[in-house]
């Protein structure tokens, strides 16, 4: 007796349902994620609008924010806080806003004054490089340009005080 | 005739799963706007409520005091 399906068939109608799963998943399989210990990308090659601080030899927070991300907006005071307490020992905070409209970034700026860089990832470049997965997401980088520290979310107080004890660490290191 | 249809069936889902996407935390902006909360017409909020209790004899879930016995 013929079967009702060749085993031809079978493996036609599986090879083209895997190759459209693959198809579904390849984008996300591909994108890079930023890890500890990594070397921080060239911010400038991510079409960023705003100027960037110098990064080389300083202690750097690279933050992904957004406006409309309340741990966010929780996390500015402690940041400016570390930035003042800390900018004259070599400290610089890049604050990435990953909105997709200029204005909403602008209008949480002039609420919350903040006297470190802005820059605007406009084009969602930068972060999708760094493929972060919770808002906001910080990467602290040491004074050679590499990656040591990475917080995801704000948890109030918890994260300020761990984000003040890595920030000393780093600064306490000797520059290249 | 029913191997084209299977075939056809099979190209069918493969074009749906190329389809799926999932939304990155940074493309959120839309679905943390405002407009998009349940509750933002609190009017509207009171008479669901009201509507559920009086008709469908159900109540809480709303992070309100009251277990849906009704009793209060």
């Amino acid at each position: 007796m013929k079967p009702a399906i060749s085993l031809f068939q079978v493996g036609t109608r599986l090879s083209l349902l895997a190759f459209f799963l693959i198809a579904s998943f390849v984008p996300k399989a591909i994108a890079s994620e930023w890890s500890s210990d990594a070397e921080l990308p060239d911010l400038g090659e991510f079409e960023l609008v705003g100027e960037l601080p110098e990064i080389e030899g300083n202690v750097v927070l690279i933050d992904f924010w957004a406006s409309w991300c309340a741990p966010c907006k929780a996390s500015f005071p402690s940041m400016e806080e570390a930035y003042q307490k800390y900018k004259d020992e070599g400290f610089r905070i890049v604050a990435v806003s990953v909105d997709s409209k200029a204005k909403s970034m602008e209008t949480f700026v002039k609420r919350m004054k903040p006297s470190f860089s802005i820059v605007h990832d406009a084009k969602q470049k930068l972060v999708s490089s760094a493929g972060i997965k919770v808002m906001p997401t910080s990467f602290l980088v040491d004074r050679k340009g590499r990656i040591r520290f990475t917080h995801l979310g704000w948890q109030g107080k918890e994260s300020a005080v761990k984000l003040m004890a890595e920030i000393e660490e780093l600064l306490a290191e000797e520059a290249p | 005739m029913k191997n084209r249809l299977l075939c056809l069936l099979f190209f069918c889902i493969g074009f749906l799963l190329t389809g799926c996407a999932t939304v990155e935390p940074w493309q959120k902006g839309n679905l943390a706007d405002y407009t998009m909360r349940s509750d933002r017409d609190e009017l509207a909020s009171v008479m669901t409520s009201h509507i559920q209790f009086s008709r469908e004899a159900t109540t809480g879930g709303e992070g309100v005091g009251g277990g849906g016995c009704g009793c209060n």
